[in-house]
């Protein structure tokens, strides 16, 4: 027996938990070079409660440990990424070693390795980290967007900003970026495309999406990565603009 | 470990095989793997196997344990994924392959709650039945996850557990013996299946075999269940927006034949064991395994040592079993 809350009411309007609307994205804050002068490249993303850190080094040598395997041709792309203990409402012992924790990097690796111009440094090695301190929803993607951006901040070469966003169908409509609190409720697809050319990069699904409406979600989510990617842009050119100002 | 050499020429006829639809193996590019299962003699023991050459074997069992803080009313789920290094020559045991597929079996099996854990509640807070499907990768060629989300699935309709309950008068547990009770099916959801793409500039190759994938730089998994929900989405490469429509459409018929392949299997099995429905006579328990809380560290693991099969304690003779003694006899 389900009970008609005052949600219900709202969702008759077309307003979420929250008091969005369904095409909204929550308030979006970022910074570059949060971590200078350590770090070669560093950004923090905000999405509503959701932050997430992202620092790059290098490129640099390759680790001696590393060196035995490495085709000297190459370039080694290392993604590590981890959450805080306090991140989520369950307090975690170990972040790191955790299969979805390892899931996360790996994926991170593949995407980096996708949006890095090849071989551009060959014999050398760049490290990606990213730590997730809060999670409301939409993690994966704030971690993608996070990286893209400490990468640009780092001077890195890339072919294309890889950005991302959740998306959803509940009650036959499409929602965008969805949060802590609407996940427990319907499906969570991540969707991540390549800003210029509109491809697909990254899709996660977590619970359960008909089939049938994967295209009106998809095609939602690729309009919320064009805000997310409008915002990143902005953000850079803010400060590349300073650095200019400074220099003159 | 290197990664494996692969030959310039062999990587050219591959890529170039599929620029013109044309596959190692003479499947054509959207043509699915002939899946075979089998099941064995003991409850919840599943072989598949995708032509040519990838074999998973997938046990579960189940014992009686403590629920997890977090979900005293559920009981636990685990799943553990062993790739022989006999099937890749290559030592796997801490690489990224098993833990790749046991996140894809999690994810589908697990967090999108295919498997009832609330009906193995035994005891709130106290007790539940762990429950535990062991994947072991015998035959390696592509498409383990496809594989090995097959062999679960098959693993865990076919299962069967004892019943256990908390006698209400003297408040301790008693595990009946399969052979003196009806045995429990696992209560599943839905049923997930998963199928993998490679992906080449724009054309999709169902089903991979192990060359392609090593060759051919992107992997698409789709996984379906049988009402058509999309339960799982991974990708590793650039994919437009229609191709990856077309893969889920392709994906979702080939789920809903395979799944009604391994439903029919599962049937025939089900006949086959011939499981009575146990009626306790009136009156006190004469039987039966009657244990304190205390005791109940120490019993699970007797428990789950001496798990006999099936086939040993059915009291009623099959088909199959006449059959045997006639040999027997003859010889």
């Amino acid at each position: 027996m389900a009970y008609r809350t005052h949600l219900d009411d709202l969702w008759e309007q077309q307003i979420r938990p929250d008091g969005r609307t369904p095409h909204e994205l929550r308030n979006i804050t970022c910074q570059m070079g949060i971590f200078h002068p350590q770090a070669s490249g560093s950004a923090s993303f905000n999405i509503g409660n959701t932050k997430v850190m992202a620092a790059v080094y290098g490129p640099h040598e390759v680790r001696s440990s590393q060196k035995k395997h490495h085709n000297p041709d190459k370039m080694i792309i290392n993604c590590e990424y981890s959450s805080a203990t306090f991140s989520s409402n369950e307090r975690k012992s170990s972040t790191k070693a955790d299969r979805k924790s390892m899931e996360i990097s790996s994926n991170l690796r593949s995407v980096m390795e996708h949006i890095i111009i090849p071989d551009i440094f060959p014999g050398s090695q760049i490290d990606v980290y990213v730590e997730l301190l809060q999670d409301d929803g939409g993690s994966y993607s704030a971690c993608i967007n996070a990286a893209t951006l400490a990468l640009v901040d780092a001077g890195i070469p890339i072919r294309d900003y890889a950005v991302a966003i959740t998306a959803t169908m509940s009650h036959s409509v499409c929602m965008v970026d969805i949060n802590a609190q609407e996940r427990g409720q319907c499906a969570e697809l991540t969707i991540g495309v390549l800003a210029q050319s509109n491809e697909i990069i990254v899709l996660e699904l977590a619970n359960l999406l008909q089939n049938f409406y994967l295209k009106d979600v998809l095609d939602e989510g690729i309009k919320g990565c064009a805000a997310i990617y409008k915002i990143l842009e902005e953000a850079v050119r803010q400060k590349f603009n300073k650095m200019e100002q400074s220099l003159v | 470990m290197k990664p494996k050499t692969i030959a310039n020429c062999t990587r050219s006829l591959v890529k170039g095989g599929a620029k013109n639809g044309i596959r190692l193996g003479a499947r054509g590019i959207h043509e699915f793997r002939t899946a075979k299962i089998s099941f064995g003699n003991s409850v919840g023991s599943c072989e598949a196997v995708l032509l040519p050459g990838t074999r998973v074997f997938a046990q579960a069992s189940a014992a009686i344990g403590e629920p997890s803080d977090s979900r005293p009313g559920e009981g636990a789920f685990t799943i553990s994924v062993w790739v022989s290094p006999a099937a890749t020559g290559e030592m796997v045991g801490s690489s990224e392959k098993p833990s790749a597929i046991a996140r894809t079996l999690e994810r589908m099996f697990k967090e999108n709650r295919a498997v009832d854990l609330e009906s193995l509640c035994i005891k709130f807070g106290e007790l539940a039945w762990i429950l535990r499907v062991d994947v072991h990768v015998i035959e390696m060629n592509g498409c383990l996850q496809d594989t090995a989300a097959l062999a679960v699935l098959g693993a865990l309709l076919t299962f069967q557990r004892p019943q256990a309950e908390i006698d209400v008068n003297t408040d301790e547990l008693v595990v009946l013996p399969l052979a003196e009770c009806t045995p429990v099916e696992l209560h599943l959801f839905h049923l997930p299946a998963v199928m993998s793409f490679a992906l080449c500039d724009e054309i999709l190759l169902a089903e991979p075999c192990q060359e392609e994938e090593d060759i051919l730089p992107g992997k698409l998994l789709v996984g379906i269940n049988d009402s058509k929900e999309l339960c799982h989405l991974h990708l590793t490469h650039p994919i437009e927006q229609e191709l990856l429509l077309e893969a889920t459409k392709l994906a979702q018929a080939q789920c809903l034949d395979r799944l009604n392949m391994l439903k029919g299997l599962v049937e025939e099995v089900k006949t086959q064991r011939e499981v009575p429905i146990y009626k306790r006579p009136q009156g006190p328990r004469a039987t039966g395994t009657v244990l304190s809380l205390s005791a109940l560290e120490t019993s699970s693991r007797n428990r789950s040592e001496k798990k006999p099969s099936i086939k040993y304690l059915s009291p009623l003779i099959t088909a199959s079993d006449i059959n045997m003694l006639e040999e027997l006899c003859i010889l």
